[in-house]
């Protein structure tokens, strides 16, 4: 693999942040993690043990489900990063980042990636990934809720669905955190399940598509870390940013189809998605429509994102 | 402000967004982050081109950014109406005859030679009309030199056809004004005489032996969805009523 000319220099701020590099690669806090998820060890350690010499992790993951393989290497979610206009030699830093699918995304817009993860099995899953898919100044970096890592000065921070579990105050203050962190014109990009997301009510389904996140943990409200979008705004507010633009998420964060302008946006929405198989996604689409062009009620969208900028 | 309109649909690897300038006035914005989706975005860069200088309505469409893993394309927007397939062919004659016509115009120095160039999904819904005249958008499957002289138009008819019954039901409305677009393509020179037989099962064939020009979304087309009884009595009822069999011979 070839070196990035600055590689070397962020590489020193990993290590003045507090960072060294471990055997496998991955940057660990030189004072040992606070706090680490290893839930997934054997699916993940079964994983990259099926993947064999070749490290086909792709195929060794369509093996093993199929559909995680299809989220993962989905395209979809990376039409997030679109609304952060990634500049070349940027410093991104993904958040949460599971199998690495948004932290690859910004790695291809030009950035220099810090994907940060609490779980060691996933920072392993996406360290064998990102040689496969031959990046260059991509760092995997095991971090916890204490968001240490921020002290490198990113650009761009990307926490799409990863503090769904966290309470609400918890929440405010990793975005206050991450506002302390980012220099001038720097962009954070939020994702949430929505409070009143529609469709919980008509499938009587609670959309699992954000998953529990390690990084998280448990819940102490017992809410699953919905937000509607006066409360994100006003979050990211009181967090320091003034310049917050709020977007509508059909049908989640995880494969979106369409993300619109909570102002305004609705104009463009249309239907969306593959054809609906059941007849409570028929159902399911008939009443967005519904509610989305004819009623204009973007406020019960699935999920929100929201960007903002120091 | 952004808005993504649509990401990576039918297979697809491409997302499409509109990027609003302060006063709010909208630019297109194409962007993939694949190899495959890439290359349709330098084919779109290359339709629109080739479009551009046949039309009079002209788009603009420039290259923003071409790195090796990701590539950025603007796209003017086209402030213009669009039609539902889902209003059926009658309700939607009107613009598909636009269409049809509008095809004619662009295609018709092909005329006589072997190959046309493909656009690959004309449909009513890749089309915004400005005032009556449609703009035809979506290019990302253009080829240069492709299909016989007709095809893309063909397509479109019906595709139109079978999201007007989902394969189950053909209106006999629908299926005569099918062969009168055929009639008037044939009198505008613009269809090649291995479509104008038998064009379903023709389509059909070239979509068939050519995947390669759609890539992984080939075997989604609606063409190839309709069976095989349908194909036979559709083509059967185009064939008796255009009567192009009598004047050029049986379909290949």
């Amino acid at each position: 693999m070839t070196e990035h000319p600055n590689s070397a220099h962020l590489q020193d701020r990993l290590q003045n942040a507090g960072f060294i590099r471990d055997v496998n690669d991955i940057y660990v806090p030189a004072d040992g993690p606070s706090q680490t998820d290893r839930s997934q060890t054997s699916f993940i350690g079964n994983l990259i043990e099926r993947a064999g010499p070749e490290k086909s992790l792709r195929l060794a993951l369509q093996g093993l489900d199929p559909q995680l393989e299809n989220t993962v290497y989905s395209l979809k979610a990376e039409a997030c990063l679109e609304l952060l206009d990634i500049g070349p030699e940027e410093v991104c830093v993904d958040w949460g980042c599971r199998y690495g699918t948004l932290a690859l995304g910004m790695y291809k817009r030009g950035g220099r990636v810090i994907a940060v993860d609490s779980s060691l099995d996933y920072l392993e899953f996406l360290t064998l990934r990102r040689r496969q898919e031959a990046v260059g100044e991509f760092y995997c970096v095991l971090d916890d809720l204490q968001m240490s890592i921020l002290n490198i000065g990113p650009d761009v921070v990307v926490l799409n669905g990863v503090l769904n579990g966290s309470s609400s105050r918890q929440t405010k203050s990793r975005l206050g955190t991450v506002y302390d962190r980012l220099p001038k014109g720097g962009r954070v990009l939020f994702a949430a399940k929505n409070k009143f997301d529609y469709s919980r009510w008509v499938t009587g389904r609670e959309d699992k598509t954000f998953g529990a996140s390690g990084l998280s943990g448990g819940n102490p409200e017992g809410f699953p870390g919905a937000l509607s979008f006066s409360q994100v705004e006003s979050m990211m507010k009181s967090a320091g940013f003034s310049d917050i633009q709020l977007y509508m998420v059909f049908p989640n964060a995880v494969a979106p189809d369409l993300i619109l302008p909570l102002e305004g946006g609705l104009r463009y929405y249309r239907e969306h998605g593959e054809g609906a198989r059941t007849v409570s996604d028929k159902v399911r689409r008939v009443v967005e429509y519904f509610l989305m062009k004819k009623l204009q009620a973007g406020f019960l969208a699935p999920s929100i994102m929201a960007v903002g900028v120091k | 402000m952004k808005a993504i309109v649509s990401n990576c649909t039918h297979g697809g690897s491409i997302c499409t967004s509109l990027l609003f300038d302060p006063a709010g006035r909208p630019l297109g914005v194409a962007k993939s982050s694949t190899g495959e989706g890439i290359v349709n975005l330098r084919q779109e860069v290359d339709g629109w081109k080739w479009y551009n200088s046949r039309t009079e309505i002209k788009v603009e469409c420039e290259v923003e950014r071409d790195d090796p893993d990701y590539m950025l394309v603007k796209i003017g927007f086209i402030p213009g109406r669009m039609y539902s397939l889902r209003d059926g062919i009658i309700n939607n004659a009107e613009p598909l005859f636009q269409i049809v016509k509008h095809y004619a115009n662009v295609w018709s120095e092909y005329s006589g030679r072997e190959n046309a160039p493909l656009h690959g999904d004309l449909a009513l819904t890749n089309a915004i009309f400005v005032g009556p005249q449609p703009v035809f958008i979506d290019w990302e499957h253009f080829l240069p030199s492709g299909p016989p002289l007709g095809f893309d138009a063909v397509y479109m008819l019906y595709l139109s056809l079978w999201f007007e019954g989902w394969g189950e039901r053909f209106e006999k409305h629908s299926i005569e004004f099918i062969g009168k677009m055929l009639a008037y393509l044939w009198v505008r020179q613009c269809l090649d005489p291995s479509l104008a037989v038998s064009p379903l099962r023709a389509i059909r064939k070239i979509i068939f032996d050519h995947p390669a020009w759609w890539g992984p979304q080939a075997k989604k087309l609606p063409p190839l969805l309709f069976s095989d009884e349908a194909v036979f009595h559709l083509d059967r009822h185009i064939n008796t009523m255009t009567r192009l069999e009598d004047l050029i011979g049986p379909g290949k």
